[in-house]
Order: C-alpha cells, then sequence, then structure tokens
C-alpha cells in the first residue's frame, strides 16, 4: 500500500467511503487485505454526479410523471369516466356557448331540455376540469390526451433533428475543406431561413396532405409538425457535432484506426459519434423543451395539430375565445406547457453539468 | 363717483349677464355641432367588404357602405320595424308609372340631385349603371336578378355593348322587361343600380375603390384589409339622415379586442354585429335587450349546409337526408351564443315562409345518428369546409362530429373570408358539404329558390347554387310559385320549400340568425334597418 492509498484509508475511515469515491473517482471495495481502489467508469461518474443534482433528478422524474399521465394516465381516465377527449355533450356548454366550470357533474342528456324515460335517469358525466369550449369536450382529458401530441411532437422533431445534425457535423467535421464548405453554407441556410412563415405556407399549401399522414399511431397534424421543426432546427445539433468531430479527428485514436485500414463510415460511426453522445444528450433535452413551446406557437397560430386530435397547443390556441368568462381555460394548457418546458431544462442543466462538471464552476 | 356708480353696477350684471348667455349658447351650439358632425370609428372585426364598386359589392358590410353612399331610384327609409320595409322613392320623384302590362316601368328623376363631386345626377348615370353591370368584363353578381331586361342577355353575351331596355329620355328613366316582374321595384334598392357618374366610374373588372357618391356619404379613401373612410356627401339635399360628419372604418380587426374597444368607447361598434358570441348573455344581463347599448333583431337569413348533389358523398337523397338527422342543430346554433338565432330545418325564413315556417321535417331538438346511419350506412369519406374563424371553427368541430357519429370519415378543409365561396362557387369544387349563410338582398323568396337551387343559373363559376342541384321538376315548381303575385306568393313558395326539403334535402338548414349589435357607451340613434338586414350608419352619432 502505498503513502497516498494509506491516506486515503485514513481519510475515507474519519470522512466517510462516499466522499472520497467521490474526491477519487473511484471505488474504494474491501478486500481481504483492505481497501482496493477500482477505477469508476465514465457513466458511472456521470451518473454519481447527476444524482447529486436534486432540481435535475426533480427534473427527470417530472418528465417520467407526465409521460405516464399522458400516455398510461390519459386511456386509464377516460375509461373511468367513461367518455372520449373527442365526445361532444350537449350539456356540457351553456345555453350562451360557454364551457362549463371545473368539477362539474351534468346529465348526459340527448338534447336540451330533454326528458328521460321514468326510470331510466341519463347517464351523469363528470368533467373534473370542466369543458373545453363551445363544443362540450372534457378539457381534462383533452389535456392529457394533449399531453400525447405535444411530446410526439417535441420527441419526434428532436430525434429526427439531432439524427440528421450527428450526420451533417460528422460529415463536414471529418472530410472539412469543400464538403465542409458546402454543408457549413447549408447549415447556415436553414438557420437563417423564416421558420414560421416557411410552416404557415406549408399548412396552407399541402396542409391537409400532410395532416392526413399518421403513420397508424400519430394524431392528425403531428407529423407535419414534426417534420417541419426537424427540418428547420438540425443545424444547432450540426454546429456542435462538427466542431467536435473537428478536434476529435486529430486524435491519436482515430489516426490509429486509419492506421488499421477502418473506413471513413466505420470510424464516424464506432470512433467519433460516441464521444458526441454526451453533448447530444444534453442538447436533446433543451431542444424537447423548445419544442414543446413551438408546438403550442404554431398550434396557437393555427397551423399545427389538427382538431380534434388535442394538443397543449391547441388547448391554448382555443382558450383566448372565453379569456373573460372562463379564464382558466388558458391556464391548464399553459401550466402542462411550463412544466414541461422547465422540467426537461433543469434536467438539461442537470445532464450538462453532469457530463461536464467544469461547466458548473 | 358715487353718482356714477348706481348705474355702472347694474350695467355690469347685465354685461356678466349677457356673456354667460352667450358662452351658453356657444357651448351649447358646440355640444350640438359635435353630435351632428363628429367621426364616427368602427372596427370590422375579421372582415373587410368584399368591394366599394357598387357593381360588384356583394356583402352585408359592403351593402351598408353603399346604402349610405348610394343614390337608388327607390329605396327602404331609415326606419326599424314595419316602416322600414316599405318602399320609397329615393332618386325619382315619385313611384314608378307601370305600363305595358308590367313590362315597362318609368321613373321620373328628380332635379338637382348631385354627387358628392358636385355633379348633377341625371337619368344617364342609371342608364350607365344597368349597362356597367351588364357589361361582361365586370362579371357583376347581378346578372341573374337581370336577366328580363330587354337587351341585357345580348350585352353578357357580347352581341351588344348597351342594355337597349333602358333609357334617359329628359327627365324620365324607362325600364322594359321581357316579361313582368313583380320584384322588380325590390330588386331596384340593390347597390348595383345606384346612380353612377359615367366619367368618373370606368368598366374596371377589378372595381373601383373610390368613387363619387350621391347618397348621404360618399366612400373618401379606401385601403383594401385595412381602412375604409366615408364623408359627408357635401352637395346632398335629400331627407336621409347623416348625423356624423366622418366614418372611419378599420378593417379586419381582432374579434376580442374590438369587443372591448366598443365596451370602452374606442369604436363606435362593429358594423357586422357582436363578434364574440360568449359575451352575448352577459350584455343582455347588463344592458337589457333593445334598450341601450345590445340590440337583438331577427335577420331574414338562413345558415345552412350545402350538400353537393354533384358529388359521390351526397349524390343520393338518402345521403343527403342522413346528413339532415345526423346534424345536431341545436349545438350549432348554441355556438352562436345566447340570442344567436332559431333552429330550421326548412329553407325560408319565417318572413318568406307564407305561415309555412317552424315544420320539423327533420330532428332539430339534436342529432339522431342511428336514423343516419340508417338512412345512409357507407357514408364514406366527406369533405366539409368552413370558414376560419373561432365559431367557425366550433362549429365545423361539432358538424364533423356528428357526420363521424353516423359513420362518416370527416376532413375540414377551412377558408378565410370570402375565399371559401369564390372556391365553393367554381363548378366543380371538390367539396361535399360546406357551410353558407343566405340573407336576403330584398324580400322575396325568389331571392332564395331562384338564386340558390334553381339549376339553370348553374355556371362555370360565382354560383350561389351551392348545392349545385339541377332537378327539372324543382325548376318548374320554382316558375309556378315565381308567377304567383300577390298574398298566395308566399304560400306558394312555403310549400314548396317543404317540398323541397322532404323531396330533395339539398341543405342542412341549421338556424335563422339573429344580429346581435353592441353599441358604444358614447353612441346613440341606433336603427336596425329591416331590409338591409343591419344597422343603419347614417343614424348613429355620438352623444
Amino acid at each position: 500500500m502505498s503513502l497516498q492509498e494509506q491516506h486515503d484509508r485514513d481519510v475515507a475511515v474519519s470522512v466517510g467511503a462516499e466522499a472520497v469515491e467521490a474526491a477519487l473517482g473511484a471505488d474504494l471495495a474491501h478486500a481481504d487485505d483492505g481497501f482496493v481502489v477500482a477505477p469508476l467508469g465514465y457513466w458511472h461518474q456521470v451518473w454519481r454526479r447527476f444524482k447529486r443534482d436534486k432540481v435535475a433528478i426533480g427534473g427527470g422524474i417530472t418528465i417520467v410523471f407526465l409521460f405516464l399521465l399522458s400516455f398510461v394516465g390519459a386511456p386509464i381516465f377516460a375509461k373511468l369516466l367513461g367518455h372520449g377527449p373527442d365526445e361532444l355533450f350537449d350539456g356540457a356548454v351553456t345555453s350562451g356557448a360557454l364551457p362549463l366550470g371545473p368539477w362539474s357533474h351534468f346529465a348526459n342528456q340527448p338534447y336540451v331540455g330533454a326528458v328521460a324515460p321514468p326510470g331510466h335517469p341519463f347517464q351523469q358525466v363528470f368533467f373534473p376540469l370542466g369543458s373545453d369550449g363551445a363544443q362540450g369536450r372534457d378539457e381534462f382529458l383533452r389535456l392529457l390526451y394533449g399531453g400525447q401530441a405535444s411530446l410526439e411532437v417535441a420527441i419526434g422533431a428532436m430525434l429526427v433533428s439531432i439524427v440528421i445534425g450527428i450526420i451533417m457535423g460528422s460529415i463536414a467535421g471529418y472530410y472539412g475543406g469543400f464538403v465542409d464548405l458546402i454543408v457549413s453554407r447549408i447549415t447556415e441556410l436553414v438557420q437563417a431561413f423564416p421558420v414560421v412563415l416557411f410552416i404557415i405556407a406549408l399548412a396552407a399549401v399541402a396542409g391537409p396532405q400532410l395532416s392526413s399522414i399518421t403513420l397508424g399511431f400519430l394524431g392528425k397534424g403531428v407529423f407535419t409538425i414534426i417534420v417541419a421543426l426537424s427540418v428547420f432546427s438540425w443545424f444547432y445539433p450540426a454546429r456542435i457535432v462538427r466542431a467536435q468531430v473537428l478536434s476529435l479527428r486529430e486524435k491519436e485514436f482515430v489516426e490509429a484506426a486509419r492506421m488499421v485500414g477502418a473506413s471513413d463510415a466505420r470510424i464516424i460511426r464506432s470512433h467519433l459519434v460516441p464521444h458526441l453522445v454526451a453533448p447530444m444528450i444534453v442538447l436533446a433535452t433543451i431542444v424537447v423543451g423548445q419544442n414543446v413551446l413551438a408546438e403550442a406557437g404554431l398550434s396557437f397560430l393555427g397551423v399545427g395539430v389538427v382538431d380534434p386530435t388535442p394538443s397543449w397547443g391547441t388547448l391554448l390556441a382555443q382558450a383566448p375565445a372565453y379569456y373573460l368568462e372562463v379564464p382558466w381555460l388558458m391556464l391548464w394548457p399553459g401550466l402542462a406547457v411550463l412544466i414541461t418546458t422547465l422540467a426537461f431544462n433543469l434536467l438539461g442543466d442537470g445532464l450538462r453539468d453532469a457530463f461536464d462538471p467544469r461547466s458548473a464552476r | 363717483m358715487r353718482k356714477r356708480l348706481w348705474y355702472t353696477a347694474p350695467l355690469s350684471l347685465i354685461a356678466v349677464s349677457v356673456l354667460a348667455a352667450l358662452l351658453a349658447v356657444t357651448a351649447s351650439a358646440q355640444s350640438s355641432a359635435s353630435n351632428a358632425s363628429g367621426t364616427l370609428n368602427f372596427g370590422s372585426a375579421g372582415a373587410d367588404v368584399d368591394f366599394t364598386d357598387p357593381a360588384l359589392a356583394y356583402g352585408v358590410l359592403s351593402w351598408q357602405i353603399e346604402y349610405e353612399t348610394c343614390l337608388q331610384l327607390v329605396n327602404y327609409p331609415d326606419k326599424t320595424g314595419a316602416a322600414g320595409s316599405q318602399l320609397q322613392p329615393d332618386a325619382a320623384a315619385a313611384m314608378p308609372v307601370i305600363s305595358n302590362g308590367g313590362k315597362t316601368y318609368t321613373f321620373t328623376i328628380k332635379k338637382g340631385l348631385k354627387f358628392s363631386d358636385g355633379a348633377t345626377v341625371s337619368p344617364a348615370d342609371f342608364v350607365w349603371a344597368f349597362n356597367r353591370d351588364a357589361n361582361p368584363a365586370m362579371q357583376s353578381p347581378v346578372i341573374p336578378f337581370i336577366t328580363d331586361v330587354v337587351g341585357v342577355n345580348d350585352v353578357v353575351n357580347k352581341k351588344a355593348k348597351a342594355v337597349t331596355g333602358v333609357k334617359a329620355d329628359g327627365q324620365k328613366f324607362i325600364i322594359n322587361l321581357t316579361k313582368p316582374d313583380g320584384a322588380l321595384l325590390a330588386k331596384l334598392t340593390m347597390p348595383f343600380f345606384c346612380a353612377v357618374e359615367r366619367a368618373k366610374t370606368p368598366i374596371d373588372p377589378k372595381g373601383l375603390n373610390t368613387l363619387p357618391g350621391a347618397g348621404p356619404y360618399y366612400i373618401a379613401s379606401r385601403t383594401p384589409g385595412k381602412q375604409l373612410v366615408l364623408k359627408k356627401n357635401p352637395f346632398y339635399k335629400g331627407d336621409r339622415p347623416a348625423r356624423s360628419s366622418t366614418m372611419v372604418f378599420t378593417m379586419n380587426t381582432n374579434d376580442q379586442q374590438t369587443y372591448l374597444q366598443v365596451t370602452n368607447g374606442t369604436y363606435a361598434a362593429d358594423p357586422n354585429g357582436l363578434d364574440v358570441p360568449t359575451a352575448a348573455a352577459g350584455l343582455a344581463k347588463k344592458y337589457g335587450i333593445n334598450k341601450s347599448r345590445f340590440w337583438v333583431n331577427s335577420l331574414v337569413e338562413t345558415d345552412y349546409l350545402a350538400l353537393n348533389t354533384a358529388n359521390k358523398a351526397f349524390g343520393s337523397l338518402a345521403a343527403r337526408k342522413a346528413a339532415n338527422y345526423a346534424v345536431d342543430r341545436p349545438a350549432v346554433l348554441r355556438a352562436r351564443g345566447f340570442e344567436g338565432g332559431v333552429r330550421t330545418s326548412t329553407i325560408l325564413p319565417k318572413a318568406l315562409a307564407g305561415g309555412y315556417w317552424g315544420q320539423k321535417i327533420y330532428a332539430t331538438k339534436g342529432a339522431d345518428p342511428a336514423k343516419a346511419k340508417q338512412l345512409n350506412p357507407n357514408c364514406g369519406h366527406v369533405n366539409l369546409w368552413g370558414g376560419n374563424t373561432t365559431l367557425a371553427q366550433t362549429q365545423e368541430g361539432i358538424v364533423r362530429y356528428n357526420l363521424t357519429q353516423a359513420g362518416c370519415d370527416v376532413t375540414v378543409k377551412q377558408f378565410g373570408g370570402y375565399a371559401i365561396y369564390t372556391a365553393a362557387g367554381t363548378k366543380g369544387a371538390d367539396f361535399d358539404i360546406m357551410f353558407s349563410g343566405w340573407n336576403q338582398d330584398y324580400p322575396d323568396p325568389i331571392d332564395f329558390f331562384g338564386i340558390l337551387l334553381d339549376g339553370r343559373n348553374i355556371h362555370a363559376q360565382n354560383n350561389n347554387n351551392l348545392a349545385y342541384i339541377n332537378n327539372a321538376e324543382l325548376n318548374k315548381k320554382i316558375d309556378q310559385a315565381n308567377a304567383i303575385t300577390g298574398e298566395g306568393r308566399l304560400k306558394a313558395f312555403g310549400k314548396l320549400d317543404i317540398w323541397t326539403t322532404t323531396h330533395l334535402a339539398p341543405w342542412v338548414s341549421i338556424d335563422n340568425r339573429n344580429l346581435r349589435d353592441y353599441i358604444g357607451p358614447n353612441v346613440a340613434g341606433y336603427v336596425f334597418q329591416p331590409a338591409k338586414a343591419a344597422m343603419d350608419l347614417g343614424t348613429l352619432y355620438l352623444k
């Protein structure tokens, strides 16, 4: 045992093994003849740093909760409440075309003023958050199902943009020269493109055609927004990847791979891309938050998810019509967007600090 | 000194009194001047006029503007109720002399009438209005109304350059018809026939934005999509009201914002009526109905879903009847808010149905999807066209849900403004069912049946027959009903309405709408002009 190890053992005994493990970035395991130092892996260190960030953990838990609520909870609540998110109820709208308020119970009558046959009262319907507007749909269920569309857009657009970004950035950074020049100019073109105007034009020209593409599981209009957002948001990951690859391609391990005859594609795939995972994970969490906001914004402008598919954006878009009489209609989807965006940003911050502790200083 | 003071004090008192009286009179004069000559600001939520050119204007808001700027041969007075529906001479000195078995109308035009640029109004200006309307380059929507005027068809078909059936003879203006038309005088109240100054109104297919007016006001300026300004015609000597000197219309405003700005007095009103359905109940509670600021009046109007009989989805009578059972009329109407209208399943509004209004041919209390499915078990894909306002989207959502419940697969396409009518009015348009509404051009049922359901009027473009129904039996019955005059006329059309709805079902009639107007706190003089189906802008003034 070296003097240093002896010192570490003494410290471990006095201040606790956890702290030393953290300080050394190593596991102190008991052996027959005392402590054995096993070096910690990269991901183990990241996880250790990350789990110390309670705020980021909270963000992660919130995201898991939102996913569970939207994708698992929504159908369960629909079953419990006995109706779907798109069902219209005459009794859920007042004669003044106003939606019912939160915690409303009403009779499911076929038309206003209908009299139930003796002994067969109309089924009672319960809307926990009231109705969504003059169509008389359940705001609570639409909020839950809306989470599906909003998160599908956010995650889908993020995945596509990151994949495109990694491909474009890797090619530009690895090959350099003319290829870099071309890819970089395309990147700048995309960066400078007026995205919102383009999406509004796209929705006007090909909206119905694109909206009908659901791939069997997406809501109407979700695919359109995923395509539109991802096509115009890959430039940021591409620039980050390019910068990383420009540095990595000069490293010895890349040189070694070349010497043993590895192809360019293999070098990029097997040696460079793994080094990009950390920044891409951090970027992904931030992009997801931005995409949730973008979906809400585009749907608010009427070029997003198509009714009756609910999304937080479409719920927000409908709410202003009632803002004087039923202002809380803006509150529910607004809170959902706020909480989701905040959770993803906090998670992203925590991951960034965990992957690169220097950035926290 | 003392001697002089005894009369100085009373003199001073008199002088002060005279001064005070003068000030009071001046203040009063200023007050009444502001009443009679202020500027009224209007916010037109989500809408602009289609045209300001009287040969082309064909929207409710456009006709409100034209009503203020046009000098008609005969017109409806600026009064509400029954009095507002009584025709009276306007540019004509008296009602026309009808001769030649009802085929010749002779008007004597008043002397001394002037356009806003000072030019004198003459019978030739009415002749030019007809020639301009009929000119094929103008593509005026008036043509279906005047095919019975001698020579119109020749001009439309480019066989002649002038309408031979209209002529000026001194102060007389004469119209010759190919056959008697009992509705001609009512038709002449439409802005298409108002006096237009030939030198200032060339043939222009795009329509003129500004032109001299011979009515109480003239169009001083127009920036399409943004603003329109009316100013008092300085040469107008008639008895129609013009209680504000200027009217400024800001177009395409936001509906909620406009509502708030009317509430706080920034705008006098939205000339299109209250555009925030959810506010109606609160306004009625706060101000009462037809008392001070919130006004509700029935329109001679029908909101309906046109079923495109030329396309497969609703090509069969069974499918069209199924749609009539599928749609939840109360829900669609309820979206209009408190006092939005009354539901119906027939074509004609109550005032034109000759006692046949209110027959519940289809389910008017709610949807009956089971019956719809029974009638049309294989509905298939349906293209639903509608507007893009908040209200339109709500109504589209309800109808889409109703049709889906009845087994249809519905795709919704939304349009802004008048674009839907341009698209749907083109023969072969790819819609199966579309939201539409028809407000009377003039109070006669032929304005519904002749324009909207007579298949002989279907052309390549600009069609109003949005059901594209061309049924020989219906066309024959329209002719038969149209030949009847007097009290039997409305009854004949009422019967035809029931027959058409039952045997052809070209529409899913939803409701007969009410116009709800909301005016600012500093505005008075509200009058609902029933024949024009809108608030009378000329009677409004600032308090």
